[in-house]
């Protein structure tokens, strides 16, 4: 509401004194982003999204002062969004964690403790669980924002020290999906190709990503490249939202929520019906799949395509879509000289996103878009270390690193030798994945839980049902961060950790490329480096279970000085033993060569002679890829040598359309669908304390069709109710020619209470590679008074 | 008990000029400059009607304007929620339609925003534009102002994160509306 | 309800004090002071002669050294005669 008369009154009154007094009563100003001189500037990768520009953070007397982008980078030409321009700012922020804060109930407010108290709680809480309800009782749930070195040590430790495979991570809610697609498609997990074939491609398929907003960087890569070539090159963009990325597509398709696997079939039965497709490479390269086991000829692939013509398919997807759409994206797709496909969570965070993945990847197989310059399947990831931490370093309930599956005993016993720990160390069986991991903490059979660098409090899909879990008395919980967040909240021990940029270590981006960020300004007060950290606690926990094996797990790092050696023993021992003869191939990546180069190492890179080139731009090409001559098993150009596919060929899936798990009823009648707006990442603790990033989006909206919004008499800034089966948001409403009519849609960073839409979101997952369906859920809406003033919230800690 | 109504420090000029600057506005509707301190009463109740708090009051530095409203657009801009106009009693607002206000023209100063100088990617003015591709459209991802569209409600400036000189960002708005002579 | 706003210049050494004996009067509100002991306050009362005898009473505490008037908002008592 606005001022009240006798406020407004009043107020006058006080300002009028105050101007004639001279007095000032306004605040001081935000700080305005200044002008800036370093006497230093220190290489390193930037901490937010997927896409890895590469930075150097500007340091005058110590402090941090400015970030600039490298011009010399492949990545992002020196190029940054704000984003990018700004973190710097976080490192001296008044809000950081500075000290291990304790406390034995929930219920208790925090004190500080110190550091060898707040390690000591850690591992006898840890060793009490071990001993009185097994090893997986305890849990450890990391993060794509953690450095690899950092990843790859909780595992170890976790696995082989612990005997547990409860190892998780937030890129499970991000692209596990994706990986499921490549490791079913490809047999390999990750792209093909690189950011490098933007420059090549001549069409663009964008699907389910908002890349203008979440990779900004990147996508200007692909507005150049339309730009440039106006007629030549084509983008097709597919959601059911109208975002800044559709603004300057050929082609929007705007479909219904959920009917994608429809599209996407539709557009692969044009591709064939009308001759489009590349029968040599199909003859050469590829088998057709109904299973794992069960392969089916082209013939039944034909057939089994005749259930998504164009018009059935138009008639499922709804919205803009029109068969003639249909058959324009195809063609564009199969008869442009090389097309390029990205996508990020609007394929993955579906209860079918591995098929989602499979449908787009057939579409490059059946056309032969890959391996070709330009030419590509690819998908796109949110943070900057889910692909080079947790994909590659064993980050997950069921991989180890090197790509391992846990259940393979050949690559479980290798790990173990390697680590030179007893086989059978490691079980056999996979850990909880994130949502089973948080339904067991509901249950009460996880005991002592471990996150790192991430907030499941606010980023899991019906966050109130997990968060009650997550404040058991009897579960007890360290969380180690470098702000307070929503997870803080429920913690009984916080560890205030060093901030990029104050550690060092590596970072793997989308395109299978890893860099390294240097340490260059001290943490604050006594903030340490979580690979330290688990190095103490893993010593501490040795001697609480009594157990050599957990020292030995870290034995190789004991000595070493934190801030530089450290993290290369840790990345020298992953690099050199754990990637040797796997398709990560790191071995030439080394700090020494990471260094030297402007933009880091592409994988596969055995030697250091290779990586110093930059290592491989294309997978599977003979006279590109290494591992591609190593493997070869004949003389053609392509070779696919990944690990999970036996036959050494592409799989093209036969995959069925199938709706999301809730569908909009007379009850609930709206699609709810969350994302990211360009400003704000994630859950905002970064973002949220940049003002100048703050100020553009304060708190979140909801956006609202505009013929939606007059049928239920919404204006703009309104008040609208927000409601699912399984909580509520009270939100402002953006009236915007967003979303498809019938469908709302809701940033996800906000903290507060009110408008944390993660309360609101659906827990379904894709049974396969067990990631959530964000991206779909029934909601209902309601008006529920005009325009309120908001203020922005972040959590806060109280000591 | 009386005072010298003397200018307190950075304002500029005698108490009887126009306070109306860049991103200095009057609120949606206003009559010229000319007429508007003898035609506004100085009630306050499109202050108080006002949700967002953009409207304040001028207070006695502005001379014969005090008691005047005014958007300080880049400390809250003006949401376009039109309810001042409605409320005036006087008609200095005059009632008008969300589209039709012209508090003043957005300028996006190219030497200032990091994207225009080639250093960064920043589309922020764009994104918070209440009618984005109608006032504020992107040229080859640089953002530029439509003059036939722009309301001047300052929510680009209220937004732009870069600061440039006295106070200003790498878009303002300019009151090319506010004078008779601006009006034509 | 007349509201007024009024510096009130006091002692500058003893600006805390007087800040906090100020808002601990029934009617004042203080809402800034600066370091040349002007402390920036508003009175609010029932009617012009509870504002007189207010400022009598603040102008009579001992740091205070005057009380100088900028605004006076008395409407709804002119509505009522």
């Amino acid at each position: 509401m606005g001022l009240s008369r006798r406020e407004f009154i009043k107020r006058t009154a006080a300002l009028t004194a105050a101007s004639c007094a001279g007095v000032s009563l306004t605040l001081p100003q935000a700080e305005e982003a200044q002008a800036f001189d370093a006497d230093e500037w220190v290489r390193g990768s930037c901490r937010l999204c997927g896409v890895g520009c590469r930075v150097e953070l500007g340091v005058k007397n110590g402090r941090p002062v400015a970030l600039r982008g490298v011009p010399d980078s492949k990545t992002n030409f020196g190029y940054l969004c704000m984003k990018g321009m700004l973190f710097y700012k976080l490192m001296g922020h008044p809000d950081r964690l500075t000290k291990p804060l304790y406390r034995k109930s929930k219920k208790d407010k925090f004190k500080e403790i110190s550091w060898d108290e707040a390690l000591d709680i850690a591992a006898r809480e840890f060793a009490k669980a071990v001993k009185t309800h097994g090893s997986d009782s305890v849990a450890y749930y990391g993060s794509g924002q953690a450095l690899t070195e950092e990843t790859y040590l909780f595992q170890k430790v976790m696995r082989g020290g612990l005997r547990t495979n409860n190892v998780e991570g937030n890129p499970r809610l991000c692209m596990a999906s994706a990986v499921g697609g490549y490791l079913t498609s490809f047999g390999a997990d990750e792209p093909i190709g690189s950011y490098a074939d933007i420059e090549q491609a001549t069409c663009f398929f964008l699907i389910g990503s908002n890349m203008a907003e979440a990779h900004p960087v990147l996508f200007r890569r692909v507005m150049r490249r339309k730009l440039d070539n106006k007629d030549a090159v084509k983008v097709i963009n597919a959601d059911p939202r109208i975002s800044p990325t559709s603004r300057v597509a050929d082609l929007h398709l705007q479909f219904e929520p959920g009917t994608d696997l429809a599209l996407l079939n539709a557009m692969a039965y044009v591709i064939i019906e009308e001759g489009l497709y590349d029968e040599k490479f199909i003859g050469q390269y590829t088998t057709f799949r109904m299973g794992k086991k069960e392969e089916v000829s082209f013939e039944e692939y034909r057939s089994f395509l005749r259930d998504y013509t164009p018009e059935r398919a138009a008639a499922i997807c709804k919205g803009n879509i029109t068969p003639d759409k249909i058959r324009t994206a195809a063609r564009w797709f199969a008869k442009s000289n090389a097309t390029m496909s990205m996508w990020t969570m609007g394929i993955n965070q579906r209860k079918r996103g591995v098929w989602a993945n499979n449908l787009i990847h057939n579409l490059h197989i059946i056309t032969g878009q890959l391996m070709k310059p330009g030419a590509d399947s690819f998908s796109l990831t949110g943070q900057p270390n889910a692909c080079g931490g947790v994909r590659e370093g064993g980050g997950l309930c069921h991989i180890l690193p090197g790509h391992r599956l846990v259940k393979k005993d050949k690559l479980r016993h290798q790990v173990e030798d390697l680590w030179g720990i007893p086989r059978g160390r490691i079980p056999a069986k996979p850990g909880y994945h994130t949502m089973a991991m948080f339904t067991a903490v509901n249950q009460g059979k996880i005991k002592a839980i471990w996150i790192n660098c991430t907030s499941p409090a606010q980023s899991l899909p019906n966050a109130d049902l997990y968060r009650k879990g997550m404040a058991r008395e009897d579960l007890f919980m360290v969380v180690t961060d470098i702000f307070p967040t929503k997870t803080t909240e429920l913690a009984n021990l916080v560890l205030p950790t060093a901030f990029h940029f104050e550690k060092t270590g590596v970072y793997g981006c989308t395109e299978r490329r890893s860099q390294l960020t240097w340490k260059a300004v001290d943490p604050p007060g006594e903030a340490k480096p979580e690979v330290w950290i688990v190095r103490e606690w893993a010593l501490r926990l040795a001697k609480e279970l009594d157990d050599p094996v957990i020292a030995k797990c870290v034995a190789p790092f004991v000595g070493k000085e934190e801030q530089y050696e450290l993290p290369e023993a840790i990345w020298n021992e992953y690099t050199q033993k754990l990637t040797k003869g796997r398709d990560n191939d790191l071995r030439g990546a080394t700090y020494r060569v990471l260094r030297q180069r402007p933009d880091g190492v592409q994988w596969p890179a055995p030697t250091e002679e290779w990586a110093l080139k930059g290592g491989t731009y294309k997978k599977f090409v003979r006279g590109m890829d290494p591992l591609a001559d190593e493997h070869a098993k004949d003389e053609k150009p392509y070779q696919f040598y990944g690990p999970a596919h036996p036959d050494k060929k592409l799989w093209i899936w036969l995959r069925p359309h199938k709706g999301p798990e809730e569908m909009p009823d007379a009850e609930f009648p709206f699609y709810l669908s969350t994302g990211r707006v360009i400003d704000q990442w994630h859950t905002a603790s970064m973002t949220g304390r940049i003002p100048e990033l703050m100020r553009a989006n304060p708190y979140a909206y909801v956006e609202v069709n505009p013929r939606d919004a007059k049928r239920l008499g919404i204006s703009p800034g309104d008040m609208i109710l927000v409601e699912s089966r399984r909580g509520r948001n009270l939100l402002p409403a953006k009236v915007y020619e967003g979303p498809v009519e019938g469908m709302v849609f809701v940033y996800w960073y906000d903290q507060h209470e009110d408008r944390l839409i993660n309360r609101v979101t659906k827990d379904a997952f894709d049974p396969g590679s067990k990631e959530p369906e964000f991206k779909i859920c029934a909601c209902r809406i309601k008006r529920v008074s005009g325009p309120k003033v908001l203020k922005p919230y972040l959590a806060s800690i109280t000591t | 008990m009386v005072m010298a109504l003397t200018p307190a420090a950075g304002v500029q000029g005698s108490l009887l000029d126009s306070p109306v600057g860049v991103n200095l506005l009057r609120p949606p509707g206003a009559v010229e400059e000319e007429l508007f301190p003898a035609k506004c009463i100085r009630c306050g109740r499109c202050v108080e009607v006002c949700p967002y708090r953009s409207i304040v009051p001028l207070d006695a530095r502005y001379g014969v304007h005090a008691g005047t409203p005014a958007v300080f657009v880049a400390k809250i801009p003006c949401y376009l929620c039109m309810k001042c106009v409605e409320v005036c009693p006087t008609g200095t607002l005059r009632r008008i339609a969300l589209k039709e206000t012209r508090m003043g023209l957005a300028e996006i100063d190219k030497h200032v925003c990091v994207t225009w100088r080639d250093e960064g990617l920043c589309r922020t003015c764009y994104n918070v534009c209440p009618l984005k591709e109608e006032a504020i459209k992107l040229d080859e991802l640089r953002p530029y102002i439509v003059e036939e569209a722009c309301t001047g409600c300052g929510i680009c400036v209220h937004g732009c994160p870069v600061a440039g000189e006295r106070g200003r960002k790498a878009v303002n708005i300019h009151p090319i509306y506010s004078t008779r002579q601006g009006r034509g | 309800m007349p509201i007024g706003g009024f510096v009130i210049t006091v002692t500058p050494s003893k600006g805390q004090q007087a800040v906090r004996a100020l808002s601990a009067l029934d009617g004042v509100e203080v809402y800034g002071s600066g370091g040349d002991g002007e402390v920036i306050a508003v009175l609010e009362t029932g009617t012009s002669k509870d504002m007189e005898r207010l400022v009598d009473r603040i102008s009579a505490m001992d740091f205070v050294a005057s009380v100088s008037l900028a605004y006076l908002n008395a409407e709804d008592e002119m509505l009522q005669q």
